[in-house]
Formats: C-alpha cells, sequence, structure tokens
C-alpha cells in the first residue's frame, strides 16, 4: 500500500502539488472547448507511479474529455499533457508506448480472436515475437480467456470484451494506465478481478489513473482522488484530506455531493416524494 | 392520489392509437433530422424527391410507349396474343411487388425487430404488443411500399390508359398493391423470426448485405452479357417466350389474383373481377392477421428472440497461424516494419471475415470475372497477318490492342482497390481508438492502410496482365513495360482514393460502403478517371504516338515511363501529404 502523503492545497480549479518524484501524467492548464463550451476547463493534475489515482464527477463533468486528451485521442484546445515526461502532443510515440488504456466501451475489432488482437496490439508495440506469445498466455489464464482465446471477439460478452480491453492495456506493461469506468457491466468476480489487478499493478510502482461512478470503489481502491464538475477540477487529495476540508462530510458520497450536486439531489427527493 | 395511480384508467385500449403514436414518433425522428441537416444535404434529400417525382413520370411515359410498341404490325404478325398477353402484365406485376416486399420487407423487418434495439423497450412500455408489431410492420412495409409505387403504379395506371379500363380499376390499382405488400410483409415477419432462430441476427444481416452485392453485380454484368442475344432472338423464341409469360397468369395460382381481378373489373367483367379481387382482399387480411398473431406469440413467448448478436451455439474458433498470426506466411509481411505488418495482417482478417467487408472485393473480382470472358469470347485473339498495311503500321496496331486489353486488368484493379482504400480508415470504426492510442506514426499508419489497398489490386491486375499478354501473344518487350506502368499507375490511385479516404473518413458508419456513395465516394470516382485518362495518355499514347513520328518506339517508352511515372508518383505522394496532419485527428469531431 501507498503510505505517502500526498499535502497539497485544494482549491477551486487550482491544485498545487509539492512531491518529490516525477510525475507519471501531468495536465498543465489543460482545456478543451467545443465552439464556445469548455469541457474541460483548466486542469492542473499530477498522478505519481505507485498510485491509483480516482477522478470523478458527475455524467457530463468532462471525465472522458480529460482522459481522452491524456492517451492522445483527442487535441487539447490549449494546456498540455505529459504520459511517463513525455509531452503527448510533441513526444507522442514516445508518450504512448508509456500508457495503456482502457475505454468505456470495450470496442474492439469483433472479427479477432482475443488472442490475434493481443498478438496485434503486441506488434504495435514493437515487442518481440517470444515476448507477444508469452505476456498472451499469461494474461489471458490471469484473465480465464485461454479457454475462449481463439473465438472471436464478437461471440464475447461484454464482461469478457472488457477483460481482453484491459488485458491489450496491459499487454506492453506500460507505465501508465488510464481507465475510463472499468467495472461497468462486471459482474461481482470479474470487478474484483480488475481491481485486484490494478492495485497490483500500482504496488509494482506504475501509476493506475481511474474514473468511475461507483463511489465505494473509489474510497477503497484510490490512493487520491480529483473531483471534476462542469469542467473544472473542484478537490483533489487522499479521502482523509478531502474529509478534512469538507467538514462534517464523512463519506465520500457526502463529500462528492456537497461538491458537485447537493441542491440537485435535494430537488430528486422532492420530485419523488 | 399519486401521479402513477392518476394514469392507469386514462390509457387508451385501441392498438391503432399507439400505431399512430410510434408511427408518428418515426415521422418526428424524420422531420427532425431533415430540420437539423446541413443545406446541401437538405438540398439533396429535395433533390432526391423530385427525382422520384420524375422517375414517376418517366416510368409512366415510358410503359406508355412500349405498350404502344405492342401494337406494332409486326408484333401482330409474329403470331403472339397480344390480349392475353398484355391481361398478363398486372397478374405479374403483383407477384412482382409480391416477392419484392416479401424480399425488402424481409431486410427492414430484421433492422426494425432486432438491430434497432428498440424492443425491448417499447414491449416492456404500456403499448399493446399488438400496436408495437403493426408499427414495426407497416414502417418495413412503408419504403418498399414507396419503391413500388415510383415504379409499378405508373406501368399499371398506363397500362389502363393504353387498354381504356374502366375509371373503378384505378383506384382498386392502389388498394391491390397495398394488400399483397402487407401479406408480403407479414409472411417476411415470420421468415425473419424462423432465420433468427436459427442465426445470429447480426450474421443474417452480413450475408444478406453480402448476397445483396453479389447478385446486383452478377445480375447486371448478366444482362451486359446477354445484351447482344437479345438482338438476335427469332420470331419464334419471342413467341414462345410470350406464351411462357401468358401461361404464368394461371387462374390457380393465388399470387396472380389481383392482377386477374383488376383486368376483369376494368374490362368490366364484374363477377370474375369481384370474385378475384375478394379473394385476393380476404387472403391478404388472412394471412396478414395469422402473420401478425403468430409473430407476437414467438416473440413474447421468447421462441423468437433469443440471439441478436452474432453469437452461435458453436463458437467459430480461429485455429490459423496461432504462433504468428495467420498471414505469417506472407514473408513480405514480415520484412515491413513490425507495426505495419501488424496492421495489413489485421486488414487482410477483417476484410475476410466481415461479409460487408468481403462484398466491396467480391464485386471487383465478379467485374474481373466478367471482364475477362468478354475478351475470351471476342477480342482474345492476336491479329495475324498483315494485309496491304505497312508492318509499321500493323506492329504500332499489335501494341495499341495489347495496350488497350491492359487498361481492362487496370480497371479491374481499380475497382478493388477504390473500395479498400476509400474505407481504410472507416473500417476502423469504432475501434480506432486501437490503432490512435498505440505508438504507431502517422507515416507508417498510412503505409500499411496504402500497401493493404494497393498489394491485392497490384495482384490482381498484374494477374489480368499477364493472361491477356499471353493470350495476345504481346511482345517481351510491351509486357515488361506495361507492369512498371500499371504499377505506377495503380500507385497513383490508391494515393489520390486513400487521400479521399482519410477526408471522408467516418467512423460511426456500420456500412463503410455507404461512403462510396458519399462526397469522398463520387470525388474519388471523378478524379481517378481523369487522373488514369491522363497517365494511360502518357505511358501509352507516348510510345504508340512516337513511332509515328519516326522515332523509336524504345525511345518512345522510355520517355512513357519518365513523364508518365513522373506524374503517377506525385499523384501517390502528394495527396497523402496533403492529408497527413488529418490522419491523427481523425474521429474527434
Amino acid at each position: 500500500m501507498i503510505t505517502n502523503t500526498f499535502p497539497q492545497v485544494i482549491t477551486a480549479n487550482r491544485v498545487e502539488l509539492e512531491y518529490k518524484q516525477p510525475a507519471s501524467i501531468e495536465l498543465c492548464n489543460l482545456c478543451k472547448k467545443y465552439g464556445t463550451k469548455s469541457a474541460v476547463d483548466n486542469i492542473n493534475l499530477e498522478v505519481f507511479g505507485g498510485e491509483v489515482f480516482g477522478f470523478l464527477g458527475p455524467n457530463g463533468a468532462g471525465k472522458t474529455t480529460t482522459i481522452k486528451m491524456i492517451v492522445g485521442l483527442l487535441q487539447p484546445t490549449s494546456g498540455t499533457v505529459k504520459v511517463a515526461g513525455y509531452d503527448m502532443q510533441n513526444q507522442p510515440l514516445k508518450a504512448k508506448i508509456s500508457s495503456g488504456y482502457v475505454p468505456d466501451t470495450p470496442n474492439l475489432y469483433s472479427k479477432l480472436s482475443a488472442r490475434e488482437l493481443l498478438q496485434f496490439v503486441g506488434d504495435l508495440y514493437s515487442m518481440e515475437p517470444r515476448q507477444i506469445n508469452r505476456r498472451i498466455e499469461e494474461l489471458l489464464r490471469l484473465f480465464s480467456l485461454d479457454d475462449v482465446g481463439d473465438n472471436l471477439i464478437d461471440t464475447y460478452s461484454h464482461g469478457m470484451q472488457q477483460k481482453v480491453s484491459l488485458a491489450a492495456a496491459l499487454m506492453h506493461d506500460p507505465k501508465v494506465l488510464v481507465l475510463d469506468e472499468p467495472t461497468v457491466g462486471l459482474d461481482p468476480k470479474s470487478a474484483r478481478l480488475i481491481k485486484d489487478v490494478l492495485r497490483q499493478f500500482a504496488n509494482r510502482g506504475s501509476a493506475v489513473f481511474v474514473t468511475t461512478h461507483i463511489l465505494e470503489i473509489a474510497e477503497r481502491m484510490c490512493d487520491r482522488i480529483a473531483i471534476i464538475n462542469e469542467g473544472k477540477l473542484v478537490a483533489v487529495g487522499t479521502l482523509d484530506e478531502l474529509r478534512s476540508v469538507k467538514q462534517g462530510e464523512t463519506s465520500l458520497e457526502d463529500i462528492f455531493l456537497s461538491l458537485t450536486g447537493g441542491a440537485e439531489e435535494a430537488e430528486i427527493a422532492e420530485v419523488l416524494r | 392520489m399519486t401521479a402513477m395511480e392518476s394514469l392507469i384508467g386514462t390509457q387508451s385500449e385501441n392498438p391503432l392509437v399507439y400505431v399512430f403514436k410510434l408511427l408518428h414518433l418515426r415521422w418526428e425522428i424524420f422531420t427532425s433530422g431533415f430540420k437539423r441537416a446541413k443545406p446541401l444535404q437538405k438540398a439533396l434529400t429535395i433533390a432526391l424527391w423530385l427525382l422520384i417525382m420524375a422517375v414517376i413520370a418517366g416510368t409512366y411515359l415510358l410503359s406508355d410507349y412500349i405498350l404502344e410498341q405492342l401494337n406494332s404490325p409486326v408484333l401482330i404478325q409474329s403470331g403472339i396474343n397480344l390480349t392475353e398477353f398484355i391481361e398478363a402484365i398486372p397478374a405479374l406485376m403483383i407477384v412482382g411487388i409480391f416477392l419484392l416486399t416479401l424480399i425488402a420487407s424481409f431486410r427492414l423487418l430484421l433492422q426494425a425487430l432486432y438491430l434497432a434495439r428498440d424492443m425491448d423497450f417499447l414491449v416492456s412500455a404500456p403499448i399493446p404488443i399488438r400496436s408495437v408489431f403493426l408499427a414495426k410492420l407497416l414502417e418495413a412495409i412503408l419504403p418498399t411500399f414507396i419503391l413500388v409505387l415510383v415504379f409499378g403504379l405508373p406501368v399499371l395506371i398506363s397500362l389502363g390508359a393504353r387498354a381504356g379500363f374502366h375509371l373503378i380499376y384505378y383506384p382498386l390499382v392502389f388498394i391491390v398493391i397495398a394488400c399483397i405488400a402487407i401479406a408480403a410483409a407479414g409472411i417476411a415477419s415470420l421468415l425473419v423470426m424462423a432465420v433468427v432462430r436459427i442465426f445470429p441476427a447480426k450474421r443474417v444481416a452480413e450475408i444478406l448485405t453480402f448476397l445483396g452485392a453479389f447478385f446486383i453485380i452478377a445480375i447486371s454484368q448478366t444482362f451486359n452479357l446477354a445484351g447482344n442475344k437479345l438482338e438476335s432472338l427469332s420470331p419464334e423464341q419471342v413467341l414462345a417466350g410470350s406464351q411462357l409469360f401468358s401461361k404464368l397468369n394461371s387462374p390457380w395460382v393465388p399470387l396472380v389474383w389481383g392482377g386477374r381481378g383488376l383486368v376483369d373489373l376494368g374490362q368490366e367483367r364484374w363477377i370474375s373481377g369481384c370474385l378475384f379481387l375478394v379473394l385476393t382482399i380476404a387472403l391478404s387480411g388472412v394471412v396478414f392477421w395469422v402473420a401478425l398473431n403468430t409473430a407476437e406469440r414467438l416473440y413474447y413467448t421468447g421462441w423468437a428472440s433469443l440471439r441478436v448478436g452474432t453469437r452461435s451455439k458453436k463458437n467459430h474458433r480461429v485455429t490459423e497461424g496461432r504462433e504468428n498470426g495467420s498471414a505469417s506466411s506472407i514473408i513480405f509481411l514480415n520484412i515491413l516494419p513490425a507495426e505495419v505488418g501488424a496492421i495489413i495482417r489485421k486488414d487482410f482478417k477483417q476484410v475476410r471475415r466481415d461479409l460487408n467487408n468481403l462484398s466491396q472485393v467480391i464485386g471487383a473480382l465478379i467485374m474481373g470475372i466478367v471482364l475477362g470472358v468478354m475478351l475470351l469470347r471476342g477480342g482474345g485473339e492476336p491479329l495475324t497477318g498483315q494485309g496491304d498495311a505497312p508492318s509499321q503500321f500493323m506492329l504500332i496496331l499489335r501494341s495499341g490492342m495489347v495496350y488497350g486489353s491492359m487498361v481492362i486488368g487496370l480497371f479491374v484493379g481499380w475497382a478493388l482497390l477504390s473500395r479498400l482504400a476509400l474505407v481504410a480508415f472507416s473500417m476502423e470504426g469504432r475501434s480506432y481508438w486501437i490503432l490512435k492510442t498505440a505508438p504507431v506514426g502517422t507515416g507508417k499508419l498510412l503505409s500499411a492502410k496504402f500497401l493493404m489497398a494497393f498489394l491485392p489490386s497490384l495482384i490482381l491486375s498484374w494477374f489480368y496482365l499477364l493472361g491477356i499478354a499471353l493470350l495476345q501473344k504481346a511482345p517481351l518487350a510491351t509486357i515488361l513495360y506495361g507492369i512498371p506502368s500499371i504499377t505506377l499507375i495503380l500507385a497513383g490511385l490508391c494515393g489520390i482514393n486513400l487521400a479521399l479516404g482519410v477526408r471522408g473518413a467516418n467512423l460511426t458508419w456500420t456500412d463503410p460502403r455507404k461512403m462510396e456513395n458519399g462526397v469522398a465516394g463520387i470525388l474519388g470516382t471523378i478524379i481517378s478517371i481523369v487522373y488514369q485518362l491522363v497517365t494511360l495518355v502518357l505511358f501509352f499514347g507516348i510510345p504508340l504516338g512516337f513511332p509515328l513520328l519516326g522515332i523509336s518506339p524504345g525511345i518512345g517508352m522510355s520517355a512513357g515511363i519518365l513523364i508518365g511515372g513522373a506524374v503517377a508518383l506525385l499523384c501517390t505522394f502528394l495527396p497523402l501529404s496533403m492529408v497527413k496532419g488529418r490522419v491523427c485527428r481523425i474521429g474527434e469531431e
């Protein structure tokens, strides 16, 4: 487990980190605008090796947009993203080789088998053929996919596809793992497996950046948590730090609701009454 | 009283109310889409409707003209019983409408019932299940019905006008077509359920797309081949054909009752006309009613709603090349950078295993086969002798013929290449994130996509080129000149089409073939034709023209390959360099 503390000051839109080791993910004044609408508004954030970092926010808050900019799927309007010290805009290949990504929906090549997909990913990351084969067997066994590894992906259930997606992200043993809602649609056993894998991955010194709507998972699994609302970062810290800032709120759910949607919550209760 | 309690009891019992609501929803989606469309799309939609009107008018005039020709003295003297023949037309048209509606409704109902994924929502909503099915059936019938009205109605109306039918004929045509259409859709709904019970819906849709593309191309090419045969039909053959046509209009075939009823009523044979018409309407109603009830029951009991995905009881296992990937036997791929080879291997598998993509390739191959057959039948033989022509002229003529045949090889390659290159990025679909988040540079990605489109087309072209050269006993020098020429022309075509494929890439398309009908596809065809004309003149025109000016053919070939090659290489690299920056932005709109 991570024992380090993460001293920082929580402000409405600015997080000032004082940390010794270089950050695995570094977002600096990150903005993304669609026309006049700001999906992500001036986010500054650092995620370090060895930690599981939870990125929370209500629907449409800008979580997926942020993640897409981190992994190079979207170009920021302004600001920079650095992964493993490499700028995603100026050194995209180096940044991408250091990261693995699991999207919220596992859109995979449906006409390939899991084994073929992993082979393909291994080749894309220029891995040695022998290393690719060894890794494929390890990952298929880890995710209990070895029996169906030669079946086409379009015959897999959602959970199996999610596991293949995670296996593909782990294929090249990245320094940074970015996951968008990795436990959605998974049965408890598969969800537990993924949580364990992420924990072990972080314990080995890699950074895990994960978004989730399930606050219980964030509470149990994440070393630090950031909360985003309407594109702006509203809080970052360990759970204890968040509690100390939001005095009186004891659970992450209370803290989350007070920062993002307390008024809405009261409104919903009124409608349902 | 809660809000929910207040709603109970206010629900209508009449299923037609909900049918209207569901159809109205479809209409709202259509109009909303039109309102939000870009001006160009709006203009195209309006133009399409105007075109449909023009087609209706054109079909009417054309059928009127054809019917007028049937009264020509030549046909009357040929012994054909024209009265029988004309009376058989409505009956056989109704049969055609039934079959067309059956086939088209099958595809539309497959989409509406299994692939639209709104059935669970609709069935769980407080709507009578009958209303859901009625709405779905009507949704499936309407597009086909419009198609039938565009092509079928003008023919039947013009026939009535030319034959001087009674006025009652005209509204009854509409009613009969509607009855036949709903009966066909009812049967189609049962067929869909039976098929989906055995095969996954997505797979059925893929197979239908594949078969559709295959048959359209095969039929069009067959008609092309058969075209000149029709002109040489003997009067006996025409007579036999017309008799067969009339024989199909037998009163024992229920499908022709509607047509017979229309003709009888048009000719004021009231009793037989009414009998056939009532039988048609009653039979259509019964078929529709039984089909609707059965379909509802089958769906609701779960008999016909078991599988939607392509998952099957027996999983498709991929066992090929487990160690190094299936295409590892292609040594050439192993000398490429690993990422480039991996993308090509992956694309090959996708094209081969996805029937939607495979139908693209099959079209080009069919065209190739047809052209090959035509060549074998017609112009395969080499020129022999020289008569009084100078030997120099005969040499040019022979070379010209060989070059002309090589152009066929180029066209076959182009047919395949344009399909592969245009959809190279769109076929990635929603899986493009895998490539985009991988450490693969734009250059390597473009190279992989280029080779994926270029290599199969090149092999196909070379195959044709060598076959033709052997058939025509072409001089070795001409073959050796033709191979690099065709290679360079195809490379330029690939550059142009791939660049347009990048510009027009849309990762949300479920059917990559739609791209061919889009702006990128149309532009690609126009630019490719212009490019080919220019390069063909440069590559083959110069070597053919130089000897006429007294310059040796060798110099002509050298000039052709230098000038043509420069243009081809420019077209290979320039368009790709223009869109290079866009590759890393695909999918961000």
